[in-house]
């Protein structure tokens, strides 16, 4: 995985809230300028807006917006490597949540595409109404992408705050 | 009852375009959905589905969707759970998936849709 601050392959990095139309911009920009076919532009754009929403709603660094709404906070990275796309987003959280998405995330990994379809389903029929994320937006970006999730728990010592990075790639040759 | 008809602003993508004929039963969803408070967006277009079933007239509804996201699709799968409910009951209800051939993640869905909801979606491309 490259380091999310390896200038030479960045192609966009964002730092701030992830409110909706920030989210959009950014998203439609990556979709109708990356060199690539529609189909990995596509799986792109919705592998990162699920990764960014995922920081809007669950980022512990919140910022009130002037409607009145809170949205999370955090960074979005996309690397352009010869290959394809490497999103990743790195959000605060609760220190002890980290155990709880580290182990969600290796649940994934280990999965078939055909388990995670399932397992979204059953999700799916139980998410409440006002579920704002309905739980599988990590199942839907190890599915978007094809690819197995790469995540790390980072704990700065210095301040005592636990962050979670998570990245997805995505391979233009796997999809021509 | 009236026809709900929510068109997004150019900058609004995020919310898709509803046009819901209660004279045809005809009801197109279209574009992408992944705005934030989904509920608010999706209560009263399902609440307008409820109403209009109870009428007995013949639906259809077609959907145009090219991204929604995971909140997004908790609201579709009650919009097709009520559309299931009601050809049990011996509505006349259609259900029209349209996607683009080079899509097969939307296929999957599609597909998904119907074994979680069991109701019948013409997959179409366009």
């Amino acid at each position: 995985m490259l380091p999310y601050n390896d200038s030479e392959h960045l192609y966009l990095m964002y730092d701030g809230p992830f409110n909706i139309e920030t989210i959009s911009t950014l998203a439609k920009s990556l979709q109708d300028n990356t060199i690539a076919t529609e189909h990995v532009r596509k799986k792109l754009y919705r592998v990162f807006i699920e990764l960014v929403q995922n920081v809007a709603l669950y980022s512990g660094n919140k910022i009130l917006l002037a409607r009145g709404t809170t949205v999370g906070k955090g960074k979005v990275f996309v690397h352009y490597i010869n290959d394809g796309f490497t999103c990743t987003t790195i959000n605060k959280i609760i220190k002890e949540h980290g155990d709880i998405l580290v182990e969600n995330c290796n649940n994934i990994n280990a999965a078939s595409s055909e388990y995670l379809r399932n397992k979204k389903k059953r999700l799916r029929e139980v998410a409440t109404f006002q579920d704002t994320g309905a739980h599988i937006g990590l199942i839907m970006i190890a599915l978007y992408s094809g690819n197995p999730l790469q995540f790390e728990v980072i704990n700065d010592k210095s301040t005592g705050d636990t962050y979670f990075k998570i990245s997805a790639s995505i391979y233009k040759k796997a999809y021509k | 009852m009236e026809n709900l008809i929510l068109n997004n602003h150019p900058d609004q993508i995020y919310y898709p375009i509803i046009s819901f004929n209660y004279q045809t039963g005809i009801c197109d969803i279209s574009g992408e959905s992944y705005m934030e408070e989904t509920y608010k967006f999706y209560d009263p277009i399902i609440s307008w589905l409820k109403e209009f079933i109870l009428e007995n007239k013949t639906l259809e509804f077609n959907i145009k969707l090219t991204y929604f996201n995971t909140s997004s699709s908790r609201f579709i799968s009650e919009i097709l759970e009520i559309l299931k409910k009601y050809k049990d009951k011996g509505g006349d209800v259609k259900v029209n998936w349209y996607y683009k051939n080079n899509d097969p993640d939307i296929l999957n869905e599609i597909n998904d849709f119907i074994e979680e909801t069991e109701m019948d979606i013409n997959a179409l491309v366009f």
